[in-house]
């Protein structure tokens, strides 16, 4: 019976039904973002440094700034492209944190405040363990290596 | 509401994993919600914005029904595109071929 069902089923044609996500297809990571944070504290460092270095001083700057727009776009992209609203209710305080690491992110590119920047770097790294978790992966803290020293957040 | 009752698909897409594979074959019955309503936790295709889309009925909401993939963290549905009228379902799946 079952054989003489698919058999008759196989005659009706076949199309495509779409069960898509956005492309590119779940493929998201905070890594980029903590990447460029730690970029915005060394550049900072770099400026403070520079003394009357002029040249030195606006190669710097213009690191400084692509690398905070790069927190600002790759952080605001999962934001909105990966979570979801019931996601939202498990984590209520994911609006706050994206709004002030867009603040803060601006902040380190309107001046040379590495308090600003050291914060920049540990709010996307709060951001980076909640994005983990909500992937049911168990975020940990690792060395990440940089001349920054500090860390990465990464997951098990 | 179509005149023939079945229609088969191919299943693209990650969003309904673990339950429905890329290149699945499903046999839809596009006659189910002329006799009876469509209730949560139903297989449906459905027209949305244009194309078929398969997906699980979450929740009923009185013309409404909200969808959502199985692989919710991979799946676009009505977490993004919205309720969708109950018009616009096509048919509920009855069989995986």
């Amino acid at each position: 019976m079952l054989k003489f069902l698919s058999f008759v089923f196989h005659l009706i044609p076949s199309r495509p039904v779409y069960a898509h996500c956005d492309i590119p297809c779940g493929i998201y990571d905070p890594y980029p973002a903590q990447e460029a944070a730690h970029t915005v504290i060394r550049m900072t460092k770099l400026i403070q440094e520079a003394g009357d270095d002029t040249h030195k001083i606006v190669r710097c700057t213009k690191v400084k700034e692509e690398h905070a727009e790069i927190v600002k776009r790759d952080v605001a992209t999962i934001w909105g492209d990966y979570f979801k609203p019931e996601m939202i209710e498990k984590y209520p305080d994911l609006h706050k944190q994206v709004f002030e690491i867009l603040k803060l992110a601006s902040k380190t590119k309107q001046n040379v405040d590495l308090e600003a920047a050291n914060q920049l770097l540990e709010k996307v790294q709060k951001f980076a363990e909640v994005f983990w978790e909500s992937k049911g992966l168990e975020p940990v803290r690792i060395p990440s290596g940089y001349t920054t020293e500090g860390e990465i957040v990464s997951h098990k | 509401m179509r005149l023939f009752p079945l229609s088969r698909f191919e299943v693209q897409g990650n969003s309904m994993l673990p339950n429905l594979e890329p290149g699945t074959e499903v046999i839809s019955f596009n006659w189910a919600y002329l006799f009876a309503k469509p209730k949560a936790g139903d297989f449906v295709v459905a027209q949305v914005k244009g194309r078929e889309v398969i997906k699980r009925i979450s929740k009923i909401k009185g013309d409404e029904v909200f969808l959502k993939g199985d692989n919710e963290n991979e799946s676009t549905d009505s977490r993004d595109f919205g309720w969708i009228k109950k018009e616009q379902i096509m048919g509920k799946v009855i069989y995986v071929l």
